[in-house]
């Protein structure tokens, strides 16, 4: 459509000038008032509109409506019609637009013509990226078998086919290598399976009812930025809101009270916790007799434990702990919410269960305005994903060996390839689509080592030239996930979103389903009819399923194609018939599942550092990676108005700076046995003492020192206590000026 | 209400997060150069009894009643609409930057792209459609709004002083409204 730019100001004319501005009605028009607008600018929203769900992997999954104009996207905006998120994307999302039409986006496939990593390219086409791409993986199927092809992906795409509908199909028909892709959550859902049954929770729309928000390790600003204006509501109806984190951010700077342990203590602060409240008749008696087990053991437990020994352990003042818990325990209803980083520890699954055992102490759970949010996969989970990714092609997937993603420096490793602690086969070629392991995954040097391997065929679908692109043998350019149409569930609150297509694919480029459905077509791999399939029928097989949570509202794929977002339906109040999804059926203060992974029953007190080898525990500071509110995992590091926000930093405390001579924005060095990295430094209370807090995931290419250095270049790839997830927090460097 | 009344930034600066959505919407919406910037997001690190905390400051231009820009601006650049809101007519700029140099908000820059001064006029172009500016479509905690400046100071939490901010001579209309104690 080309809009004429007349017809388009006559088209707003006075008519639509209806203030929803509280009554507020801004001077109408004059000849002399209009000076300083600038009514071009209003051209870019002016055109068709597309529902879209962001699919980076954030919790908020937001809805975004994206203006299209003569094919090209030029505007994004909130899609308001969803309480979630009313008018705005997140500082990221807003430059959606800049993302897409990015002037470095590779547009055709190119072949390394040089050494690995050299940076030298030749174009070539489509077909004869095939043809090579084809007949090498053939060869190392030959030669090696199918399982020596390692896929690698995770977050860079969050669609339903964009991360499995598509290329699982390819990898299940070819036979390879099986992923874990565990890097996240999975530590704590085990520790919070051990105490209820789930690691899912109420919807969070309910948090506007609550008397407390306590934000435990969590940085909403960075990965929930949609769900804060729910807890201001709480606020300004006179909710409290307390923060567990031994970061200030900035809900912490807002919160009645803030605790800020010390990193990866918070089993012994939940144990100081519920101690106060069972000594200060604050613990909810009549809950723990209605809905636990193992009360006494956990009185027991309690009772060895000193305020002194958790105050030297934790760090935090006892008089402020005490504080914060009278402040819950007397709250009638306190909602709770865990952060995605704080599990990524090697006691990740423990501190997790600890802090769900607070919350049944104190008797929240069950009513609307309380209860645990973690991670609400409800509409996810209610997929049917062995249908979506077609698993049946590849029934025997579990005698092929997995390889965990946070493992993967090891898994390439050139001369000891291992695997959970195993001597593997090797690998012989990796396929990295949705991610850029070379900067994501922990020990990024040994991730480089590996990836060098002249006998490791590296090919990268990507729409960007990665730290991980620049090593491969051949790079064939992706779409973004606006160029097809894709869907997407939410993991905060319960929702299943449509991802229209936007535009057509730019370049040469092509989406995760095409381009690995014509690759299945060149390998001869075709002949199952899952690989000839279009997106529609993709969507249709996640969505076959007879799950109660998604069945209840009836939804169709019809309904979401029509109305964008549908709410999958879960209990409310969450846990309101007062039956747990443990074995017993009740909360576990005593769980012979953790005994069973060879922990402590009731509580563990174990620490990271008793699982770190001397040369890293005596290391003076430990590392904080998390997320900042400008990028998205590797993601938007490239991105105009987002690329200047700075993401090479450390946080230092104040007085560690004093002590080393530091000062606000020198240039610092922190190392370990697995490398250095450089940073400017910025020095505050933002963190403890001891502590240092640099971004997760940026980019070794783009380090602005020149030093190719990244944070990852320090961080652990050791897993934590259960559910194989990834440690990045049980980090720890030495720090000096560079 | 009568269309004479001035209008203002409100901020809620108990809420701002410092995310810099703000700035981005901002910098989309008026296709700035990716330096340049109309509203900025400040930290101030606060001492309080028991240890620091941050607060962020958004802000813009304050389209102030007696704007200091429209006062030395030699070529009538600026402008002051009947709705209070101070706008800057780039045509007339020469880039002389004695705006700049006069604002006592750092609110006006000169562009590098080409020379002349610019800054926030609320986005006037979507106001006089009834729209709200991108800043404030674009903060996803929702901490800023325009309204009427007259109206919201007649609130007892709303005020002319915040952290970072305070009143001046060129009496800014931007109110900080505080409604948690
Ligand atoms: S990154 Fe998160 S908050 Fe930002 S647009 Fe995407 S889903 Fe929304
Ligand atoms: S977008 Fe809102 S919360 Fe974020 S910095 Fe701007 S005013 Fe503050
Ligand atoms: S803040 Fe500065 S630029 Fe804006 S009106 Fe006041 S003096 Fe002029």
């Amino acid at each position: 459509m080309k809009i004429n730019r007349r017809a388009f100001l006559q088209g707003v004319g006075a008519s639509s000038i209806v203030s929803s501005l509280s009554g507020l009605m801004p001077g109408i028009a004059s000849a002399t008032e209009q000076r300083g607008g600038a009514p071009d600018k209003l051209l870019k929203r002016e055109g068709e509109i597309k529902y879209h769900t962001c699919q980076r992997n954030c919790a908020d999954r937001c809805l975004l409506k994206f203006t299209v104009q003569n094919g090209r996207m030029t505007y994004v905006e909130g899609a308001s019609e969803m309480k979630k998120m009313g008018t705005s994307p997140c500082v990221k999302g807003h430059a959606y637009v800049q993302y897409t039409y990015a002037a470095d986006r590779i547009l055709h496939p190119m072949e390394r013509a040089g050494e690995k990593g050299e940076g030298k390219w030749r174009r070539i086409s489509w077909d004869e990226a095939y043809a090579k791409i084809s007949s090498r993986l053939k060869t190392i199927i030959k030669d090696h078998g199918a399982d020596s092809i390692l896929p690698y992906s995770y977050s860079g795409h969050e669609g339903v086919i964009g991360k499995y509908g598509g290329p699982s199909r390819f990898f299940n028909a070819v036979g390879a290598r099986k992923l874990d892709r565990k890097v996240c959550v999975f530590a704590a859902y085990e520790g919070l399976k051990s105490v209820t049954g789930t690691y899912q929770g109420p919807d969070p729309y309910d948090n506007i009812y609550t008397n407390c928000y306590i934000s435990w390790g969590q940085n909403e600003t960075a990965t929930n930025v949609h769900g804060i204006k729910f807890i201001n509501q709480a606020r300004d109806k006179g909710a409290k809101l307390l923060v567990v984190n031994p970061i200030r951010t900035p809900i912490a700077s807002q919160a009645d009270i803030w605790l800020q342990p010390k990193p990866s203590t918070d089993t012994h602060l939940a144990a100081g916790i519920m101690k106060y409240l069972i000594e200060n008749n604050l613990a909810d008696t009549k809950f723990i007799e209605a809905n636990t087990l193992g009360y006494q053991d956990l009185l027991k437990r309690l009772d060895g434990m000193s305020y002194d020994e958790i105050e030297k352990v934790t760090g935090v003042p006892t008089e402020k702990m005490f504080k914060f818990a009278k402040a819950y325990g007397e709250s009638e209803l306190s909602v709770l919410r865990l952060g995605y980083g704080m599990q990524r520890n090697y006691n990740g699954a423990r501190m997790s269960r600890a802090i769900a055992m607070m919350h049944a102490v104190a008797g929240q759970y069950g009513k609307i305005g309380n209860g645990f949010i973690y991670d609400n996969t409800q509409a996810d989970d209610s997929l049917n994903y062995s249908k979506g990714r077609a698993d049946h092609i590849h029934p025997n997937s579990d005698t092929v060996g997995h390889v965990n993603m946070t493992e993967i420096a090891k898994a390439i490793h050139p001369t000891n390839p291992t695997a959970y602690g195993k001597p593997i086969k090797p690998i012989k070629a990796v396929i990295n689509y949705n991610g850029n392991f070379v900067s994501v995954a922990p020990d990024s040097n040994a991730c480089r080592r590996g990836a060098m391997r002249d006998d490791l065929f590296l090919v990268v679908h990507d729409f960007l030239m990665t730290d991980t692109a620049e090593l491969a043998d051949i790079i064939v350019p992706s779409t973004t996930q606006f160029e097809f149409p894709d869907m997407g569930t939410d993991y905060n609150c319960y929702h299943m979103q449509t991802s229209e297509k936007v535009i057509e694919p730019v370049g040469e480029s092509k989406d995760n389903w095409i381009f690995f459905k014509e690759l299945a077509a060149h390998m001869g791999l075709d002949h199952h009819p899952e690989l000839r399939v279009d997106y529609e029928q993709i969507l249709r097989d996640f969505l076959d399923t007879d799950e109660p949570a998604f069945r209840h509202n009836n939804i169709t794929y019809e309904q979401i194609i029509k109305e964008k977002f549908v709410t999958v339906y879960d209990q409310r109040p969450y846990f309101g018939d007062g039956k747990y999804k443990t074995d017993s059926g009740k909360i576990e203060f005593y769980s012979e599942m953790m005994k069973d992974a060879g922990y402590h029953p009731v509580i563990d007190f174990g620490l990271p550092e008793d699982e770190m080898i001397p040369e890293e525990k005596n290391l003076p500071f430990r590392m904080l990676s998390p997320a900042i509110p400008q990028r998205a995992n590797s993601a938007f590091y490239n991105v105009k108005y987002i690329r200047n926000f700075p993401a090479y930093f450390a946080k230092v405390n104040t007085e560690d700076a004093k002590e080393l001579g530091i000062e606000n924005n020198d240039r610092v060095r922190l190392s370990n046995h697995r490398g250095e990295a450089f940073f400017i430094a910025q020095v505050s209370s933002q963190v403890g003492r001891g502590t240092l807090m640099a971004p997760k995931n940026n980019w070794r290419r783009m380090d602005p020192q020149g030093k190719a250095s990244c944070t990852n270049n320090l961080t652990t790839d050791k897993l934590t206590d259960m559910g194989g997830c990834s440690a990045y927090h049980s980090t720890n460097v030495a720090l000096e000026k560079a | 209400m009568s269309i004479n009344q001035k209008v203002g930034f409100v901020f809620r600066q108990e809420n701002c997060v410092g995310c810099g959505a703000c700035t981005v919407a901002c910098q989309i919406h008026n296709e700035l150069p990716e330096n340049h910037r109309f509203r900025k997001v400040d930290r101030y690190e606060v001492q309080r009894e028991d240890g620091a905390i941050d607060v962020w400051l958004s802000h813009s231009c304050m389209h102030c009643e007696n704007p200091a820009c429209l006062m030395v601006c030699p070529t009538k650049a600026y402008h002051v609409r009947d709705d209070g809101i101070v706008v800057l007519d780039r045509e007339k700029c020469t880039g002389c930057g004695l705006c700049v140099s006069a604002c006592p908000y750092s609110a006006v820059s000169i562009r590098e792209d080409d020379g002349k001064a610019d800054k926030c006029n609320m986005c006037v172009e979507l106001l006089d459609r009834g729209m709200k500016p991108a800043c404030v479509t674009g903060c996803p905690v929702q901490c800023i709004e325009v309204d009427s400046i007259d109206e919201v100071l007649k609130k007892p939490s709303a005020s002319k002083e915040g952290v970072g901010y305070g009143d001046c001579i060129t009496k800014p209309n931007m109110v900080i409204i505080k409604e948690r104690a």
